[in-house]
């Protein structure tokens, strides 16, 4: 008797789930009306259309509409690097990776010291100053781009928003059904699995961006054993943060071992480009002049394990010799553990003997050692760094310092 | 009332964050996840302030010398979702852009009745540095009163009377617009699809619960533009004060909101 309600009750949810659904896809199709482009492995028919917009009666159309306004808003954001030859050296490379799709990728560099780099349903990319921070080469950023790119031509978040929707409308039957029979709480089970599910078809996506990120990389040129690189580099950050990165069943994005194998499973069965671009130099060159605040902003996370890592993996740079030198000791500073203050002004003097140009060690020196004893060293370092550094934007505020260790 | 069933603001825990976003490694994008507990909390704040639905104003009368006022419409910022069977919340383009074209007509000819010169803002000077300072100041400014005149809780002890200021240093925005005040109307709704109206039925007949329908909620706010002041404001927040998809009803929306304007 119990099995047969349950049974009546199950058919009636399904047909009220089916409903749902039908109600759901008023998006005209996701892969209605797109001729296949030819030759192409990663766009197929399935991509969106070069120059597309949907329609504005559309479940896209509103998704759209709200994200445009995001992006008025990230325009002027204050957190937007706006450097202009930064912007043109980086979108270049954004262009050419997505080739026929160029004017519809539009990228913006926000200051934000997390690995990351995001790409929305309109084709504005955020790039994090963190990930510019954290990779070596052009390659590495082309990996991550092609990625990026990939989630653009396949619609990534407009399915994902669908795929939501499908499941927790017909969840809302599942709760009817449930309470019907008295069993409500069997309900948060449902949910539980829903959830995982919704996370399991994120990182399906997240695969199938990791290959279309490396297909594109390879066609422009590049080299793809960069794209496991990048997640090494992670996992070993991941592995020395205090909380880790190894939860599955929730994640929406794979694990980075399991990204790391497949990434170069597929590197190593592609046909690769005789000559393989990696771009390490010109790309230190292009972020040199912004590392350090880059790195600044790192050591305010006050995750300073992590901060080593990324440090570690830090290539020299070619506009100032002795960089790694002060920006470890701006760690040691920053993290204040025992004897900071002999062991920090050891790297800033290693910095300037690299360098003794760069102004920025004299400075750190001087602040250092203005609230102890050696207030004499404390002067000397102060105008080194003035006479360095004569137009510096805190040249009020030091000399006002050296009033203060006159008296 | 079983349990099971929450209203809408809740169930659409299972919807956060939202995929507007496929990020690289987390999925994050700048400032645009925020935590259940937070749009919770937000909803909540809705429902206890819905009863709070005072005008504030520091002048009853627009200053005419002699001529009549210019006032500069802003535009409208509005936004109209649909809210799905589970409760997830779908901004609709359609509705938006319809609603946008009516909300404009309606505010200018209810200023017309109110003897006032309405001016459209043309976007294309928006590129000014100081346009979006004096947007975006007006943004922080008109949040704190929200939160310091309607929401219960937060009033401040120490402040009696309605004294808002945007400061008078936008001066290149006065000679831009050539206008006494600005206008500014924000406006979202919500309404269910035929999917949850027919699940509320179905719910009711079944258990006797109705699950959360949308709310509609407004402010406005009138702008000194020579003095920086805000010199009107009023908010509401209510089931529904007038579809503003269709004509009529927006004119009747804006007649509410637009209570006890300076006359």
């Amino acid at each position: 008797m119990i099995r047969a309600r349950y049974a009546v009750y199950a058919i009636f949810c399904l047909g009220l789930a089916a409903c749902a659904q039908g109600d759901d896809g008023r998006n005209g199709g996701i892969h209605a009306g797109f001729p296949p482009v030819r030759g192409e492995k990663s766009i197929d028919e399935t991509s969106i259309m070069p120059g597309y917009r949907p329609e504005l009666e559309t479940m896209e159309g509103g998704i759209w509409s709200q994200v445009e306004k995001l992006e008025e808003a990230t325009k002027t954001s204050g957190k937007r690097v706006t450097d202009e030859k930064l912007n043109a050296y980086i979108s270049k490379i954004v262009c050419d990776l997505a080739g026929t799709y160029c004017s519809d990728i539009r990228l913006y560099i926000i200051e934000n010291p997390t690995f990351n780099a995001s790409m929305f349903p309109n084709g504005m990319m955020h790039v994090n100053t963190g990930f510019l921070l954290r990779i070596q080469s052009e390659a590495q950023m082309a990996a991550v781009f092609g990625h990026e790119i990939g989630h653009y031509l396949k619609r990534h978040s407009l399915k994902r928003t669908q795929d939501k929707h499908v499941k927790a409308n017909a969840f809302v039957f599942v709760q009817i059904g449930f309470a019907l029979v008295n069993a409500a709480p069997l309900g948060d089970l449902i949910r539980l699995a829903l959830q995982g599910s919704i996370s399991a078809y994120s990182r399906d996506q997240e695969r199938e961006a990791d290959s279309i990120g490396l297909d594109l990389m390879v066609k422009g040129g590049y080299s793809p054993g960069a794209a496991p690189e990048i997640w090494e580099n992670l996992f070993e950050e991941g592995s020395k943060a205090s909380k880790g990165l190894n939860y599955l069943f929730f994640g929406s994005h794979p694990l980075p071992r399991e990204r790391i194998e497949s990434l170069r499973r597929q590197a190593e069965a592609m046909d690769l480009p005789v000559k393989q671009r990696i771009g390490e130099t010109t790309f230190l060159e292009m972020i040199a002049p912004f590392r350090e605040g880059w790195f600044q902003q790192q050591l305010s996370q006050e995750s300073f394990k992590e901060s080593k890592v990324v440090l570690k993996n830090m290539a020299p740079s070619p506009l100032y010799p002795g960089e790694l030198h002060f920006l470890r000791g701006e760690l040691i500073r920053r993290e204040r553990e025992k004897d900071f203050v002999p062991r920090a002004i050891e790297y800033y003097q290693k910095a300037i003997e690299m360098d003794p140009d760069d102004s920025r060690p004299y400075k750190a020196i001087g602040l250092l050692l203005m609230k102890t004893k050696q207030k004499e060293r404390a002067r000397t370092n102060f105008h080194s760094y003035l006479s360095h550094a004569p137009q510096a934007v805190d040249r009020g505020v030091i000399e006002q310092y050296l009033k203060e260790l006159d008296k | 009332m079983p349990v099971f069933l929450l209203p809408y603001p809740v169930v659409t825990e299972l919807f956060w964050p939202p995929d507007r976003v496929a990020g690289l490694q987390f999925g994050g994008g700048m400032g645009y996840y925020r935590s259940p507990g937070m749009i919770v909390g937000c909803f909540l704040l809705f429902f206890v302030s819905a009863c709070a639905q005072t005008v504030h104003h520091s002048i009853t009368t627009l200053e005419r010398r002699p001529d009549n006022p210019r006032i500069l419409v802003m535009p409208v910022d509005v936004e109209i979702y649909e809210i799905s069977v589970g409760g997830a919340l779908e901004l609709k383009a359609e509705w938006t852009e319809r609603s946008r074209n009516n909300l404009e007509q309606v505010i200018e000819s209810a200023l017309r009745k109110n003897a006032a010169v309405p001016v459209t803002y043309i976007p294309e000077t928006k590129a000014s540095q100081d346009h979006l300072q004096f947007l975006k100041l007006h943004g922080s400014v008109g949040r704190a009163i929200i939160l310091n005149h309607y929401t219960p809780g937060f009033a401040l002890p120490t402040k009696d009377s309605f004294e808002w200021t945007l400061g008078s240093v936008f001066e290149s925005f006065q000679t831009d617009v050539n206008s006494d005040y600005a206008l500014f109307v924000f406006m979202r709704d919500h309404h269910s699809s035929p999917g949850r109206v027919i699940t509320g039925v179905l719910t009711a007949l079944l258990f006797g619960y109705v699950p959360g329908t949308g709310l509609q909620t407004g402010f406005a706010s009138l702008v000194d533009i020579k003095s920086g002041e805000i010199v009107w404001f009023n908010r509401l927040v209510k089931a529904s004060f007038g579809d503003v998809r269709d004509s009529t009803k927006a004119q009747t929306a804006i007649e509410v909101l637009l209570s006890e304007f300076p006359k």
